[in-house]
């Protein structure tokens, strides 16, 4: 809290602190429900697979600098490229984002002790971790899967792809899949029901609608991709031909089903990246963001109308143009909602007295790169255009553009934000200024020049390219490029770390924030306040009068629910007070089902069946006992 | 007495025309994929025809829709002049603030939609018959 | 107990069936676990609509459907299974309704009969299986693929849903009906609501070539 406490509300806190007290060591770990542990550990993985991916990366860019380079063979290659996609997109910007940063602070924001089911948040975590490394496994293996990020049949199927690299893929995904499915039902649940008293849909923040919207995006995106790849592995383990055209199958159909998933699926990448530059612009700017129920509605509306726009992913494969116009007539106007945030966000800060710190910059960066990969957008919803540049580095510009520059940015930008929140520590800002730069200049040099190398015809996925095409000056720049942008990762990590040890204290609002989180210690306490708060406008933290009375009814014991790990279960529109839920303290059981859930998935992918359907039946008896003892008070 | 629409209509100003868009989306491409995705001869489906007409059938909703969401946002528009609990909500009638939001949602989520269906029919009306252009 | 007029109820503490269903009564909104369970439930609607988008579209695409050789789904059977999982829901509701009264020992005997008469659905629809099997195989052409996997996926529900029976059965015997497993109830009963409308819809598909 802002205001002193006095020795009364001293009391207060300290049987709260007995309450909470959390485990030390390895098995507080393995066995914590809190949403801050669980979203550091998030974190750290999503961290260590992002530098994987971007090892590969390096890897490809190295092979990509000259002419008929053998730096990797072909087929290392194929794995190199599709390993890049996976992991960057199923197991680093997802888990980073709902996992880490949603985790960590979407309880916090609304003033909840914990997220709505914290026993289903540390299994999310562990089923996640157990996915990465089975994943892995076919890279360490040799068999990664090959066929690109999104394994298009035939290329996938049995017949061309005999060895295990698909279905480490197929079931991998799948095993994903879970795990992000109970983190955002978690999520939604959270919002809907846990929301401090008085905070109503109108004053919840612009961060937490972002991620209601990403939550409900992959509640019903991902069902398509798990039964895209359940018919794959059907069709490449038992002989069934969902995709085999000589049996009415059709390959067309994994397409459908994949893009179904895949074109929400690069909204769901976005949609955070939007919540954390929501959270930033108004605190550097200080000032309210400029259209905050437009931007809360446009932000849903992105989400919603992700779902209508999948075949322009398809736009070369013969479809009739009167099927085709859907699309392209969906994603031209999708772009209305994400222009509506862009003014919005560029008029908070004109018109607000922006402090350029490195948080802010890198929304800036974000701004940037997301008008330029917008704008490139807008270009392929065109049939005809996308029709000459589909599978050309154009693309890959594209969505470089727009994922990296526009969803890791704000990644990038996010942890310097919160650093000093969760560490209670202020990092460098001249070290972090110059990451900015470093990241920014080398994003530029590594991702502008391929829409230049796609016009000019080079295509994607390509292990080398022959002399004289006049592509090579542009691959090496981009290498060169590459490089750049590691090292500003890496200044980064050094940054970060090195502030954890002996950066400056922070105290408990070193940015003068306007949501919650920046009302209680840095780092919070195991049960983020000693009062639930209250909550009267959508920016709380600027809102006195709101913070002082929490303190006093800290004083008076209000609120403060100290009779186990408790908090407010609330009415769902107008966050009324309903009840008093409790939270469950540490737990085995997710560990334990995170354990069997690989168990599983490595003998589908053996092929032993029934040792499969005996791992599903531990996994279920795991779940009876989890259940066993109803939660206590 | 403050005007005060029933709740269906406020419903169908926020959520009529997106409705019918999804409705009129999912059924126009599973008429396209019938006769142009299938081999000749297991359809005779007139399929632009069926691809205007639900276009048509899908923009008059979401005018309507529209037309609701304007009504209502005209009519809720001077929040100052309502009295303090009417602004509020009593009960289970939700405040006047949040149906004047809804109908704001209801005239972007209206203009979004509208634009799609329109495009969706010249795209439809103005390509050749199940080929690709 | 916290200072304030008017505290919201504890729900956890209502460890007997008569505390629970004042909890229960007092509750302006659905509880956690209600919403956990509804959202779920969303994630299940729509791999069975992709399942039953997939089969439309392998159908626009073939020549014949079902292919040459397989004949169309027989629709007296399968309706009739479907009919009586359909009444199964009046004991489902009853046990849900019971439940939120803090009627332990009705609630106990509606899961029983609920879950008998959803075994007898079940053991219809396997030997339903079996029989389709014995003429034609998923193996065999994508029509065959699809038309097992939806069956499947759907059977698999159930089951599922009878375990979810057998565990609260087991739990409210042990435990009594307290807030956590009232919810239970509540809960189940939205899930067997759900797979049956799913189910009826899955029946839909699976004799549209015969309508």
């Amino acid at each position: 809290m802002a205001t002193v406490i006095t020795p009364r509300g001293q009391r207060q806190v300290q049987r709260l602190e007995r309450i909470w007290i959390e485990r030390k060591g390895l098995l507080g770990w393995i066995t914590t429900t809190d949403h801050k542990r669980i979203g550091i550990m998030y974190f750290f993985t999503s961290l260590i697979l992002f530098g994987a991916g971007g090892a590969e990366a390096l890897t490809i860019r190295t092979q990509l600098f000259g002419p008929n380079n053998h730096v990797v063979s072909p087929e290392t290659y194929d794995q190199l490229f599709t390993m890049h996609g996976v992991t960057m997109i199923f197991l680093f910007v997802i888990p980073m984002t709902t996992g880490a940063f949603g985790n960590y602070l979407v309880p916090l924001m609304i003033g909840a002790r914990d997220m709505a089911f914290p026993r289903m948040n540390a299994v999310s975590y562990w089923l996640f971790l157990g996915s990465a490394v089975f994943i892995y496994m076919g890279l360490a293996s040799g068999h990664a899967p090959n066929a690109g990020w999104f394994d298009y049949v035939p290329l996938a199927s049995k017949a061309y792809d005999p060895g295990n690299n698909i279905d480490f893929y197929g079931y991998g995904l799948i095993f994903n899949g879970i795990a992000s499915t109970a983190t955002s039902i978690n999520i939604i649940v959270t919002i809907f029901k846990l929301r401090a008293p008085g905070m109503s849909f109108n004053r919840m923040p612009l961060f937490c609608f972002a991620f209601l919207a990403v939550s409900f995006s992959l509640l019903f995106a991902l069902p398509s991709l798990s039964v895209a790849c359940l018919f794959l592995e059907l069709d490449r383990q038992l002989g069934f031909h969902f995709y085999d055209a000589a049996h009415g199958g059709d390959p067309l159909l994994w397409q459908n089903l994949f893009w179904i998933f895949g074109h929400p699926e690069v909204y769901i990448i976005i949609l955070p990246a939007f919540g954390i530059a929501t959270a930033i612009i108004p605190t550097f700017s200080h000032r309210k963001m400029v259209f905050f129920p437009l931007v809360a509605l446009a932000e849903l509306l992105v989400a919603f109308l992700g779902f209508g726009v999948w075949v322009h992913h398809m736009f070369v494969v013969g479809y009739a143009t009167i099927t085709t116009v859907y699309f392209a007539a969906a994603s031209m106007i999708i772009v209305i909602p994400s222009a509506i945030q862009l003014f919005a966000w560029i008029t908070t800060i004109l018109t607000g007295k922006p402090q350029f710190k490195t948080p802010l910059l890198w929304i800036i960066g974000f701004i940037v790169y997301f008008m330029i990969g917008g704008l490139s957008g807008v270009t392929v919803a065109a049939i005809p255009f996308d029709q000459q540049v589909e599978d050309s580095y154009y693309i890959v510009a594209h969505f470089h553009f727009v994922i990296f520059g526009a969803a890791v940015f704000p990644i990038l930008g996010g942890m310097y934000f919160w650093f000093p929140k969760v560490t209670g520590r202020m990092y460098h800002e001249g070290l972090g200024k110059l990451s900015f730069w470093l990241t920014f200049v080398g994003t530029f040099v590594v991702f502008f020049p391929m829409h230049i190398l796609g016009i000019l015809g080079m295509p994607r996925r390509v292990y080398t390219y022959p002399p004289g095409m006049g592509w090579t000056f542009i691959n090496q720049s981009e290498t060169v490029g590459a490089f750049l942008l590691a090292a500003g990762l890496l200044l980064i990590v050094g940054n970060l770390t090195w502030s954890y040890f002996r950066g400056a204290e922070a105290g408990n609002d070193p940015w003068e924030g306007d949501t919650l989180e920046w009302s209680t210690t840095s780092p919070p306490p195991p049960y983020n306040y000693p009062v639930i708060p209250t909550v009267t406008s959508p920016y709380a933290m600027w809102d006195k009068s709101d913070r002082e009375l929490d303190s006093r009814r800290l004083e008076r014991g209000e609120g403060v629910l100290q009779q186990g790990h408790e908090t407010v279960a609330s009415t769902v529109q107008d966050a009324e007070w309903d009840e008093i839920v409790s939270m469950p303290p540490h737990s085995l059981w997710p560990f334990l089902v995170g354990l069997a859930a690989p168990g599983g998935f490595a003998m589908l992918l053996l092929h032993h069946y029934w040792i499969a359907a005996g791992f599903l039946v531990l996994a279920g008896l795991l779940l009876i006992g989890w259940h066993h003892r109803e939660v206590a008070a | 007495m403050t005007y005060r629409p029933p709740n269906l209509l406020v419903w169908f100003a926020v959520g009529g025309g997106a409705v019918a868009f999804a409705l009129q989306f999912v059924a126009g491409l599973a008429f396209s994929f019938a006769q142009c995705d299938a081999p000749p001869g297991r359809w005779s489906l007139s399929v632009q025809q069926w691809q205007i007409a639900l276009a048509a059938a899908g923009f008059a909703v979401g005018a309507a829709s529209m037309l609701a969401a304007i009504r209502i946002f005209r009519r809720t528009f001077r929040l100052g002049d309502v009295a303090g609990e009417e602004r509020r909500g009593d009960g289970s009638q939700p405040p006047i603030g949040r149906i004047h939001f809804l109908a704001v949602v209801g005239l972007v989520v209206n203009t979004l939609v509208l634009m799609i269906m329109a495009m969706d029919a010249f795209g439809t009306a103005l390509h050749g018959y199940c080929v690709q252009t | 107990m916290e200072a304030g007029a008017g505290t919201p109820p504890r729900s956890m503490t209502a460890r007997a069936a008569a505390g629970a269903a004042r909890v229960e009564r007092r509750r302006r909104s659905a509880p956690n676990g209600i919403w956990g369970m509804a959202l779920f439930l969303c994630s299940e609607a729509t791999i069975f609509g992709t399942l039953m988008a997939t089969y439309f579209y392998l159908d626009f695409d073939a020549h014949r459907w079902p292919p040459a050789g397989i004949e169309r789904p027989t629709i007296a059977w399968p309706s009739i299974a479907t009919g009586w999982l359909v009444l199964s829901m009046i004991p489902i509701w009853l046990a849900s309704r019971s439940a939120r009264r803090g009627a332990r020992r009705l609630t106990l005997g509606s899961i029983w009969v609920a879950c008998a008469m959803q075994c007898l659905y079940l053991a219809a629809q396997i030997l339903l299986f079996r029989h389709d099997l014995l003429h034609f195989s998923p193996k065999g052409s994508a029509y065959g693929s699809i038309y097992f996997t939806m069956l499947a996926a759907d059977h698999a529900h159930v089951a599922l849903g009878i375990a979810l029976d057998a565990a609260l059965l087991l739990f409210i015997t042990l435990r009594g009906l307290a807030n956590y497993w009232l919810i239970g109830v509540r809960g189940l009963a939205i899930y067997w609501y759900a797979v049956t409308v799913i189910t009826v819809l899955v029946l839909c598909t699976q004799l549209s070539p015969s309508f």
